[in-house]
């Protein structure tokens, strides 16, 4: 026999994928892509609010999510998994109010430019130090033994690290800052500053300290959600430039200043990418471009970027 | 004297928008800023506020030196400024608007429960987005300033562009406010309503000091009442 042992030859519409499979890889694919929406958020949201209320373009801000992922494997072995998370946040959101106060503070005064070049060129930097120290290769940590591995709802077994403990984690630190924005007199500096921060100052408010502490909250969620991915992705140099442009997009899609398109714009981008990578592999790092250009076509300021900042 | 300005000389890039501008406001007072379109009369505000830089010259509040403290510091010393475009935040509340301005202010007569009694159309508005009219903005830039319990208000022009009505409901709450014993910097083009609302006036002119005096000097100087002011 000419014919393949053992092989029996289908009709060729048979080979393809069984549908019941491509469910799974589906929900498997969504659960990812809002894991990575919620982690985008949490980045998107700083860069966001530093924008809306300092009106700097943060080129920076991609590094502060590489280096928490970066501090939390290297305290990881040092203090333990939890603590290594909550310090490397923490230092992020030190090293951003530093940073802020020492080298972006100078430039407010100047075209929106200066401070791009600036944190354009920080972030080189950063990625060099980051090479120096860990090397050019990825790093990995591994969430602690007595997480587990997965969880099942609904007949269908989740990581429970990524896809259920990061998920919720992220909703509570979202619900969090909406808190923050709305339900606090420091949201109502930062709402109103991101609209007119000089009379903010003429009603009394010490603003140069508040955009230090705001700068140092928007890296801390950097820093933070680049902590927590620490066990979920690859931790290596690149990881800033591919976060800062992602999250860029984002922002742009939602709207910038808006706290609801940080969240919608994160998750559609998460989610539809994650997708991609199913239905077209060789379109995921276009999705979000093409999104954006989409949407930007429709809606120029963005899906929420009309009127209200932070509403 | 509450606030001094001796020689005071500012800027825009290269137009020389204050000259040696002298003036005095004494506690309780209330003292017009006269003079047509772009005589100086916002930038005088502006550069007692820190938001204009006073390249010489010096300013004096409450005795102390505060030529170009930062605005902030200027705020928490007493000193509020209702800017002409009233700058209210259309994104907040009219009661978060009102807040903010008493985050940093100081305790005194007014409270926000008794601007609220004061100004009722900002007590039923309270919890909506401060999308105002012209006269209700005006009533919440005033508001503001008062809620902060300062020593002396820069009112720029509260009137300008509002609906004659509308404009003399306002007239009569800076009347109210002047009755209380507010010290006020009133910046005001109509010479007939600032004269009626001050004690005494400064006329400026392409940001020089022409004339001043009490209301009632001012007035019988028709002379320079007609070739600075609109009357
Ligand atoms: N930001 C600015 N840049 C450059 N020039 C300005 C600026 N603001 C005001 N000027 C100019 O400075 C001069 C004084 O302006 P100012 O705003 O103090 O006038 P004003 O007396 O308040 O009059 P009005 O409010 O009616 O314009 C004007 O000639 C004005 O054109
Ligand atoms: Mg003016």
């Amino acid at each position: 026999m000419r014919r393949t042992e053992g092989l029996p030859s289908y009709p060729r519409r048979e080979r393809l994928p069984a549908i019941h499979l491509t469910l799974a890889q589906l929900t498997d694919q969504l659960v990812n892509g809002i894991t990575l929406g919620m982690l985008y958020i949490l980045v998107a949201l700083g860069l966001n609010i530093i924008l809306g209320l300092m009106g700097v373009i943060n080129f920076s801000h991609g590094s502060f999510f590489m280096l928490g992922a970066y501090l939390m494997y290297q305290f990881n072995g040092l203090i333990g998994f939890w603590p290594a998370i909550l310090l490397a946040a923490v230092l992020v959101g030190l090293l951003g109010m530093a940073f802020e106060s020492v080298l972006v503070r100078p430039l407010y005064r100047r075209i929106p430019e200066y401070t791009l070049l600036l944190t354009f060129g920080t972030a080189l930097i950063f990625a060099q130090i980051v090479r120096r120290v860990w090397g050019d290769d990825a790093v990995r940590v591994d969430t602690p033994p007595y997480i587990p591995d997965s969880i099942n709802i609904a007949g269908l077994a989740f990581p429970f690290y990524k896809d259920v403990f990061l998920v919720l984690l992220t909703v509570v630190i979202l619900a969090g800052v909406w808190l923050l924005l709305n339900k606090t007199n420091i949201g109502i500096i930062i709402r109103a500053g991101t609209r007119d921060a000089e009379m903010v100052k003429i009603l009394g408010i010490n603003m140069p300290l508040m955009f230090t502490v705001v700068f140092g909250l928007g890296s801390l969620m950097a820093g933070l959600a680049g902590a927590l991915a620490a066990p979920i992705y690859a931790i290596q140099p690149s990881l800033a430039s591919e976060w800062i442009v992602l999250t860029f997009v984002i922002v742009i899609v939602g709207g910038i200043g808006s706290f609801w398109g940080a969240i919608v714009g994160g998750l559609l981008i998460g989610i539809l990418t994650s997708l991609m990578a199913l239905l077209w592999p060789p379109a995921v790092e276009m999705t979000g471009y093409f999104i954006m250009g989409i949407i930007l076509l429709v809606r120029p300021r963005g899906l929420f970027g009309v009127e209200g900042l932070f509403e | 004297m509450l606030l001094e300005l001796d020689r005071v000389n500012a800027y825009y890039e290269k137009s020389h928008v204050l000259q040696n501008v002298t003036l005095s406001v004494d506690a309780g007072e209330v003292v017009a800023l006269l003079g047509r379109n772009g005589s100086g009369r916002s930038t005088t505000c502006k550069t007692i506020m820190g938001l204009v830089v006073a390249k010489s010259g010096t300013i004096r509040f409450k005795g102390q030196e505060i030529t170009n403290k930062s605005p902030f510091a200027l705020a928490q010393m007493g000193i509020a400024f209702v800017p002409e475009d009233r700058r209210i935040f259309p994104n907040l509340t009219v009661g978060e608007n009102l807040r903010l301005a008493a985050l940093a202010g100081r305790k005194g007569a007014w409270n926000e429960k008794r601007i609220y009694e004061y100004f009722a159309v900002l007590g039923e508005r309270k919890d909506k987005p401060a999308k105002l009219s012209g006269g209700e903005q005006q009533m919440l830039a005033i508001a503001r300033a008062l809620v902060a319990n300062p020593d002396i208000i820069l009112l720029d022009e509260p009137m300008e562009g509002l609906a004659p009505l509308i404009a003399r409901s306002v007239e009569e709450v800076v009347r109210g406010i002047r009755a209380e014993g507010n010290t006020i910097l009133l910046v005001e083009q109509n010479a007939r309503v600032a004269m009626s609302l001050s004690d005494r006036g400064y006329v400026l002119s392409n940001g020089r000091v022409m004339a001043s005096g009490t209301i009632a000097e001012l007035e019988a100087d028709e002379a320079t009442m007609h070739r600075y002011l609109a009357v």
